[in-house]
């Protein structure tokens, strides 16, 4: 069924993040992270943030990792990221 | 602009702790609470939230048993509570604003423009002469009256427009300095005679029996349009002669002197950096000057003959520093700059307080020297702008002779110039008759 709708999305040009809510990071450097359609947070600190998305979660590991905002939709994760890894 | 719409709503940042306050903050994310700047320290999120979702973001605390604690209240709402038991300040603002309304009824400023024969401050006293001054209700000015009593008392203004912006009567004015005038000498018989020595180029004559014709070398003072008309019968007799005032335009090659002298060693102005202040303040009509300036006709406050006069200025010689008191020590030479304002709200609301501040700058004169290459890019410098007032007056320039030499401690420019100019001036007939009869005696 969501394969279904996939297809339909893709032959009417809708944009996947769109069509389905998957997760989208946008990086600008090291320094910067926007993440949308995520599903919350699951832990944070300075070091290390734990991010619920779909179809996996995320780690974000770095040093001074701040929100800079957080909304239901978005949000923007500032500091000196080392690695972002993706598991489930 | 996302800052002040938060600022207008009232902001809090708040400290979380607790077992699970990632819940916390996932509920918000669910409820579309808006949170920013989080930062975790020491197992604490600090974050801020908008005032209108806190009251939702306690009860979300409650509901997972985290704590919540107020660090800091920002924005509007929070600094209007403060000031509530204010009561002065509170009327203070209704009062503020009665002020200014009251204030914005009346004219505080007169500004003119287009004027450059007439002074504003004549124009400003003219006004005050006829009712028009500033503190007056602009429901008492009448722009087009105004503007006819502006026009009656000086007609070289040709064109007045008068209209008020918010506290401010701006007054433009166009001025016709060129009056055409009936002059009275046209009645008068007169001739025109050669100003001075030249070759006639070019002769119209209007009026009058011309006397040369273009090619003729005229001398000073020689008649070159006789006011006389003679009237001839059909034998080419004379039968009589009338008188009437020469008219013609007479242009000749004349040719000028120029001499022009720069002194080597000049006058400059050496600033010693000392500064005094002297402000004047009006305000509704009353005017406060706090003179700092210290200025006496002679250098020193105290009369200059006293004993305590020499002993201060004794003083002042060993001691400079001293210089820095006004009463103490005045300048001698100085400059004035003056710079004025006046109290406005935004462009168009003057408000009655207006103040001119003097700086006086005390300098020294000394003599400086030019050297020989700047003296004579002066004096180039000179020639050129002689050479435009020519061209300006409608000069023609047919030659130029000039020499720059160094001669002694001057720089000496020195030459002709060959031009074509007019040359005619009108003399009454009577008066040159009897001139004529002189010479020939």
């Amino acid at each position: 069924m969501n394969d279904r709708i996939q297809t339909l999305a893709s032959c009417l040009g809708i944009p996947r993040e769109v069509s389905s809510d998957v997760v989208v990071l946008s990086s600008f450097g090291n320094g910067c992270l926007f993440i949308e359609n995520h599903k919350g947070i699951i832990e944070y600190s300075a070091e290390s943030i734990k991010i619920q998305s779909r179809p996996c979660k995320i780690q974000i590991t770095g040093k001074d990792l701040d929100i800079a905002f957080y909304t239901a939709e978005e949000m923007k994760v500032t500091g000196k990221i080392y690695e972002i890894k993706y598991y489930s | 602009m996302n800052r002040l719409i938060k600022w207008w709503g009232g902001t809090v940042l708040v400290e979380l702790s607790g077992c699970s306050p990632e819940r916390v903050i996932n509920l918000c994310g669910y409820n579309g609470i808006e949170l920013w700047d989080l930062v975790r320290k020491e197992g604490k999120y600090c974050f801020y939230v908008r005032r209108r979702d806190f009251k939702q973001l306690v009860g979300f605390v409650r509901k997972s048993k985290n704590r919540l604690i107020v660090l800091e209240k920002q924005g509007l709402p929070f600094r209007l509570r403060s000031y509530r038991r204010r009561k002065v300040f509170a009327a203070g603002i209704p009062v503020c604003l009665i002020i200014l309304y009251v204030l914005s009824l009346h004219i505080w400023q007169i500004d003119f423009d287009g004027n450059a024969y007439f002074t504003d401050e004549l124009l400003r006293k003219t006004l005050i002469q006829e009712g028009y001054d500033t503190g007056m209700r602009k429901s008492q000015v009448v722009c087009e009256d105004l503007e006819m009593k502006i026009r009656e008392i000086y007609p070289e203004i040709t064109w007045v427009s008068a209209q008020i912006s918010g506290t401010r009567l701006y007054i433009q004015i166009r001025e016709n300095t060129g009056i055409l005038t009936v002059d009275e000498s046209e009645n008068v018989p007169c001739d025109l005679v050669a100003l001075q020595d030249g070759v006639i180029t070019e002769i119209i004559t209007r009026s009058g029996t011309p006397m040369v014709k273009a090619g003729d070398r005229v001398t000073e003072g020689q008649v070159l349009v006789r006011g006389v008309v003679e009237l001839y019968n059909d034998s080419k007799e004379k039968v009589g002669e009338y008188l009437v005032a020469a008219d013609g335009d007479i242009l000749a090659q004349t040719v000028i002197d120029y001499q022009d002298r720069i002194a080597l060693e000049h006058p400059v102005k050496w600033y010693t950096g000392e500064k005094r202040y002297c402000l004047k303040v009006e305000a509704l009509g009353k005017n406060f000057t706090l003179d700092l300036s210290g200025i006496s006709d002679s250098g020193i406050r105290t009369g200059e003959k006293d004993e305590s006069s020499d002993f201060l200025r004794k003083l002042l010689e060993k001691l400079p520093i001293l210089k820095k008191i006004p009463y103490l020590y005045s300048f001698k030479k100085y400059d004035v700059v003056t710079t004025s304002g006046c109290l406005c709200i935004g462009s168009k609301l003057t408000l009655p307080v207006s103040w001119k501040l003097s700086t006086l700058r005390e300098y020294d004169e000394n003599y400086a020297i030019y050297s020989n290459q700047q003296a004579i890019s002066i004096a180039e410098e000179n020639c050129l702008r002689f050479f435009e007032k020519l061209l300006e007056k409608g000069v023609q320039i047919i030659e130029k002779n000039v020499r720059i030499d160094m001669i002694g401690e001057e720089c000496v420019a020195e030459g002709t110039i060959t031009v074509i100019r007019p040359i005619a001036q009108s003399v009454p007939i009577a008066e040159n008759t009897v001139h004529q009869e002189e010479t020939n005696n």
